[in-house]
């Protein structure tokens, strides 16, 4: 859950027109300790917006960047389509589980980080590349990887 | 050695992408001022001179389109930047993006004065967080200077454009989809017709154009139609940014006059194929484009000479793949896109996908038979005559051309071997 303030700040800064439902939504979430639009946000926005719960309901489950379960605190996001793939963008994601001791789909028990196979976030000129919230990194190998990890982890 | 040629890019970097000052002072809104004393529907003959073809994919043509929605009498009319480059391997509206928003906004004001619209959207893809924070500050100091708003430059004309963010669905780049997803709703493609330019955002006669076709207005109208058509070949005028990445030692996005060969763009600009590998097959306009081989290297960049050997330049990502890679993974890996991707609304999509991704799975399993392989071909057929939308049209593409240039390969899998050892059969078995 999003705290109050928060949430009436994200619908202040954008309105609450239609086409600003998905941008409302993307930062709520992002707002969110553990990157999901928890039911109590959903109703909130849902009263601003003034349209059904089941209408929110039915465009977050559309998205694939919007989620309604609770996912970690940092998404780690993982290319696997075509540049990444042709360069062995499948060992990337093997090392990451193996750094983290969990596989895509899944959080560390502490819920610091979760990993998520996803499509190309065109960063193709970096690949294979994964993305942590809106930074971009690509070129990896596992000295790199586990860098990055790390500063995650003091983070 | 080919030369990239920056006629679209050439601001790129070289101003703070907020700085209206900035850009104007590298010679920007020369295009708008000089559209502004001209009659809109000399504006859109430029267009139709120019000769430019729409950059997202489906290269129809800009000032034809224009102008229909130019008759159109219907207010309030929208135009709608289609920011959402969701093909893989695509990565070259996010460079206009990034480094010269404010050439979208001129060409998007300009096209708003041709047409006659009052209220512009910029829909970009959710991936593109910081671009969307980017074209919001742009677009707030153009309105500032005056670019933007009521009465542009002292003149009748008022326009104003709001950035809408997508929440990561490649469908929404169609453009009846994109104007569901601008209303707030789920992005599933709306039958047709009737068609956008008559009903489509709230039911209005909307304009959808490409990053890069926005892009190239202001020089249009600022050196004249004529100039751009001079650029390039007869058949494809102008320049055309190319997204070139996979198994290549520089990877990037490459400006070129139309009429470099594929060959040129793939060991000259993009520096051929690393770790000295050999080139095994290149896919040419993102997930929904066609694979081929070196043979078909030395194709011209236009649209009719790629077009006599069915291959359709789409969102101008061009992935190289070297011969470590496995031809059916890699075309399993493009179908489990589209399964993901399809919006599930008619069935030779939805199902088509789930199909070719059964028997592409079994095969990378070495668990297929060959008349499963020979599917391939059936459903694939059907799925392009059948679908509704564009997805589902141009899903079974890249299974089609892989599957007729490495039949040998896909045959292999049948008997459990694979000659890479990439896919999951990983393993190069003796064939029994
Ligand atoms: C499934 C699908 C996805 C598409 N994605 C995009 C896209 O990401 N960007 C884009 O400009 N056009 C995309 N298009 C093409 C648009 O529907 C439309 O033709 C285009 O935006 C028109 O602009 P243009 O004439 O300037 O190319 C897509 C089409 C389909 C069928
Ligand atoms: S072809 Fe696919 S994406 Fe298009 S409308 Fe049908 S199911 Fe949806
Ligand atoms: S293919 Fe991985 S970021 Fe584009």
């Amino acid at each position: 859950m999003v705290e109050r303030y928060k949430l009436e700040e994200i619908v202040e800064i954008n309105g609450t027109t239609e086409d600003k439902l998905l941008t409302t939504l993307l930062e709520v979430q992002s707002a969110s300790e553990l990157n999901y639009i928890s039911q109590e946000d959903a109703e909130f926005i849902a009263e601003k917006f003034g349209i059904p719960l089941n209408r929110i309901y039915e465009v977050i489950s559309f998205y694939s960047m919007l989620s309604m379960k609770p996912r970690g605190k940092h998404i780690i996001e993982v290319c696997k389509s075509s540049a990444c793939h042709v360069r062995k963008g499948k060992n990337l994601l093997k090392m990451l589980e193996d750094i983290l001791g969990i596989k895509a789909g899944e959080a560390t028990s502490d819920n610091n980080f979760y990993i998520e196979e996803v499509n190309c976030f065109g960063a193709c000129d970096k690949a294979p590349a994964i993305k942590i919230g809106n930074d971009i990194y690509g070129n990896l190998d596992r000295k790199k990887l586990t860098e990055i990890i790390n500063r995650y982890w003091e983070a | 050695m080919v030369e990239e040629l920056k006629i679209l890019t050439g601001y790129c970097g070289r101003y703070n992408y907020a700085s209206v000052k900035e850009y104007v002072s590298l010679g920007g809104y020369q295009g708008l001022k000089k559209a502004l004393a001209m009659k809109p529907e000399d504006v859109i003959n430029e267009v139709i001179v120019s000769n430019l073809m729409g950059r997202g994919g489906a290269a129809y043509p800009t000032g034809e389109k224009w102008d229909m929605i130019s008759r159109i009498d219907n207010d309030p009319k929208y135009i709608v930047c289609n920011a959402d480059e969701g093909e893989p391997g695509t990565f070259k509206d996010k460079k206009l993006i990034y480094n010269d928003p404010m050439k979208i906004i001129e060409g998007m004001t300009i096209a708003a004065y041709a047409i006659s619209s009052k209220k512009g959207y910029i829909y970009i893809r959710g991936e593109y967080r910081e671009g969307y924070y980017r074209l919001k500050e742009a677009i707030r100091s153009a309105k500032a200077a005056g670019y933007l708003g009521v009465s542009i430059l002292g003149t009748t004309l008022d326009f104003d454009i709001e950035v809408v963010s997508g929440a990561g669905a490649y469908v929404c780049g169609e453009n009846s989809a994109l104007c569901e997803s601008i209303e707030g709703k789920s992005g599933r493609p709306r039958l047709k017709p009737p068609y956008i330019k008559n009903v489509g955002i709230y039911g209005q006669p909307t304009l959808v154009n490409n990053v890069e076709t926005f892009s190239c207005i202001p020089y249009i109208i600022e050196k004249g139609g004529k100039n751009y058509a001079s650029i390039g070949t007869e058949s494809s005028a102008g320049t055309k940014l190319v997204s070139v990445s996979g198994n290549v030692k520089n990877p990037g996005v490459f400006e070129i006059p139309f009429g470099v060969t594929l060959r040129e763009i793939v060991y000259g600009l993009a520096g051929g194929v690393e770790d000295g590998n050999v080139l095994k097959f290149v896919q040419m306009g993102g997930a929904s484009g066609a694979c081929f081989t070196d043979s078909d290297l030395d194709t011209p960049l236009d649209y009719k000479a790629l077009r006599s050997k069915r291959i359709s330049i789409g969102s101008g990502a061009i992935v190289v793949a070297d011969q470590t890679n496995c031809a059916v993974d890699y075309a399993l890996m493009t179908m489990e896109f589209f399964l993901h991707e399809s919006c599930g609304k008619c069935t030779p999509c939805r199902e088509g996908n789930a199909q070719l991704c059964r028997i592409l799975k079994n095969l990378v399993l070495g668990t297929a038979n060959e008349k499963q392989v020979r599917h391939l071909e059936n459903i694939s057929q059907l799925m392009m005559k059948a679908s509704s939308c564009g997805l589902g049209k141009a899903a079974p593409t890249a299974v089609l051309t892989l599957y007729s240039n490495f039949k040998e390969e896909f045959l292999e899998h049948v008997e459990g071997y694979c000659r890479t050892g990439s896919c999951n059969i990983s393993r190069k078995k003796a064939v029994v």
